[in-house]
């Protein structure tokens, strides 16, 4: 990170002792600067050289831990500006805004309780509220209640503050669960700072233009607030998006150590479209004002989306789905568990109007061609997956459906099911599967 | 010569889709001829395939209002496409042409209407 290879090769002996294990020094300057080698194995290494590559490589953006327990988030620690370089490290945090004015003391607990407990389960990931966000406006005194009532589920907290004074006064008891403190918007850095430095917890720095963001950072450290998080400047979208960039880019290429922190986001009610830009361009965490679903299940799909390793497919879990509510008569289908194919194929079957089993065969996240290619959807494995999921005992015929493009393993699948199995090449297309069901299946398949 | 990425839905492939325009645009800046070309994206067709964007309330009600949560969706498959180089977005429901006709106008003025 931020050293080439060559720049780093400047920086060793060049000896060519071999010590290292490498050929040469350039070969280990080349494994150093993509981080697969430590400099440690270079007994020759000068102090300079050492200085250096320690400075590139502590990560350009800070880690930041809000809460404690099991539903801490950690954010920060991103390494690249576009997610193809590499991945996105830590995805945004995604907060949820309690009215504690509006509800009776009686009502928060019950309120984060099923705030705590959603579950919604997409391709492998389980998507649920990552903690709250409190405002001082509602009363030091609700919020206090709220916020023990918040640590106690573990939930990580927020406190969107007005004051010092306020903030101290709701937060003092909860500290040891890393509260964050955000302070309004363009106040003073310090005496915020120095609340987070006694109380060990991070908090939020603001200001007007990027400049002065940077400056109250550097305050905030020197103030002894360890953790900050930047609010970005800007008074509509485009503004803020141009500013979360240029904090990230500032970040990366180490322009001001002001800037070497994640971000913190606040979308009142109704401003969906922010909070979709923030979750897209470089947010770590965000306050949302919005509770229902047709807000946070968008969201929520966008940040896995945007997050997930381009280094390696989404997958989804191997096993035997219902389409519908299939009994032993319905066709059972087979398909990979690269999580675009059974998006696509799972659509198709839901809306095809006859309920079906989808088995979802391990091909490491490979797609149905590249699968049938690199020898992971061959006929002897895809057998060996059927009976793994028990698959025949589910139903009381002996067909199974594969996908079209897969149609050559048909004979070596029969071979491998045993007697009395027969394969049915289905569609190419996902599209064509209701009618495929419709059509192929009601005729050659249903009575066999 | 217009490229059409062939969009991936939110949710159903948004991030090959995200990817492949930014590195599309960058190489274009750096001189690619082959892909110095506007961007398609059809969005509205994408978005509105997804079971995520139709689902009444009724069979998933962790997943809240299924009209808002449309328009939503339209707009979460939409925004990421825009902020990843698109030049022409082609959306369905009113609703999410008018707010994201709205937003683009503070990055574009002359579209703002």
């Amino acid at each position: 990170m931020g050293l080439t290879g060559l720049q780093v090769f400047k920086l060793l002996p060049n000896t060519n002792c071999k010590k290292c294990g490498q050929p040469t020094c350039l070969a280990f300057a080349m494994k150093l600067a993509a981080g697969k080698e430590s400099l440690d194995k270079c007994p020759d290494a000068s102090n300079d050289a050492r200085a250096a590559l320690g400075a590139a490589s502590a990560p350009p953006i800070r880690g930041v831990t809000i809460g404690s327990g099991p539903r801490a988030v950690a954010v920060g620690q991103d390494t690249v500006f576009f997610r193809h370089e590499k991945t996105f490290a830590k995805k945004p945090a995604l907060l949820r805004r309690l009215d504690a004015r509006g509800l009776a003391p009686d009502r928060i607990g019950p309120c984060l309780d099923e705030w705590a407990s959603i579950r919604i389960e997409r391709a492998g990931e389980v998507f649920g509220v990552d903690g709250v966000s409190l405002a001082e406006v509602d009363g030091v005194e609700a919020c206090r209640g709220a916020a023990a009532a918040a640590a106690q589920r573990g939930l990580p907290i927020a406190l969107l503050a007005e004051t010092p004074g306020g903030a101290a006064a709701i937060l003092e008891a909860v500290k040891a669960h890393r509260p964050l403190i955000v302070p309004p918007e363009r106040a003073n850095a310090v005496p915020f700072a120095g609340l987070a430095a006694k109380l060990g917890v991070p908090v939020v720095v603001t200001g007007e233009d990027l400049g002065s963001l940077a400056e109250a950072a550097a305050q905030a450290a020197k103030a002894g607030a360890a953790d900050l998080l930047l609010q970005p400047p800007g008074r509509d979208l485009p503004e803020i998006h141009r500013n979360l960039s240029l904090i990230r880019r500032s970040a990366l290429d180490r322009v001001h150590p002001g800037f070497a922190y994640p971000t913190f986001l606040r979308v009142e009610a109704g401003d969906f479209e922010k909070a979709a830009l923030g979750i897209t361009k470089f947010a770590s965490v965000l306050s949302i004002a919005d509770h229902g679903g047709e807000t946070w299940l968008p969201l929520w799909t966008l940040r896995q989306n945007i997050y997930t390793d381009p280094q390696k497919p989404l997958q989804m879990n191997p096993g035997l789905y219902p389409m519908g509510e299939p009994d032993a008569r319905s066709p059972l289908l087979v398909t990979t568990n690269f999580s675009l194919t059974y998006f696509i194929v799972s659509t198709e079957l839901e809306g095809a109007g006859m309920p079906s089993h989808l088995a979802v065969v391990d091909t490491e996240g490979m797609s149905v061609l590249t699968a049938w290619s690199a020898g992971k959807f061959s006929g002897e494995r895809v057998a060996k997956a059927l009976q793994a999921l028990s698959a025949p005992d589910r139903i009381s015929h002996k067909t199974v459906i594969i996908p079209g493009y897969a149609a050559v393993i048909s004979g070596e699948l029969e071979d491998a099911m045993g007697a009395g199995w027969r394969v049915l090449a289905g569609p190419q297309e996902a599209s064509d599967l209701g009618p495929f069901l419709r059509d192929v299946w009601a005729t050659a398949g249903a009575g066999a | 010569v217009i490229i059409d990425p062939l969009t991936g839905g939110l949710g159903y492939g948004l991030e090959y889709t995200y990817s492949v325009m930014e590195r599309i645009r960058l190489a274009a800046l750096a001189g690619e001829s082959m892909l110095a070309c506007p961007v398609l994206c059809l969005v509205g067709e994408e978005a509105w395939k997804a079971k995520e964007a139709k689902t009444p309330r009724a069979r998933e009600p962790t997943w809240g209002d299924e009209s808002a949560r449309g328009i939503n969706w339209e707009i979460a498959t939409a925004l990421p496409m825009v902020l990843a180089g698109a030049d022409i977005v082609v959306l369905r429901h009113p609703e999410s042409l008018a707010r994201l006709k709205k937003l683009l106008g503070g990055w574009f003025p002359e579209a703002r209407g």
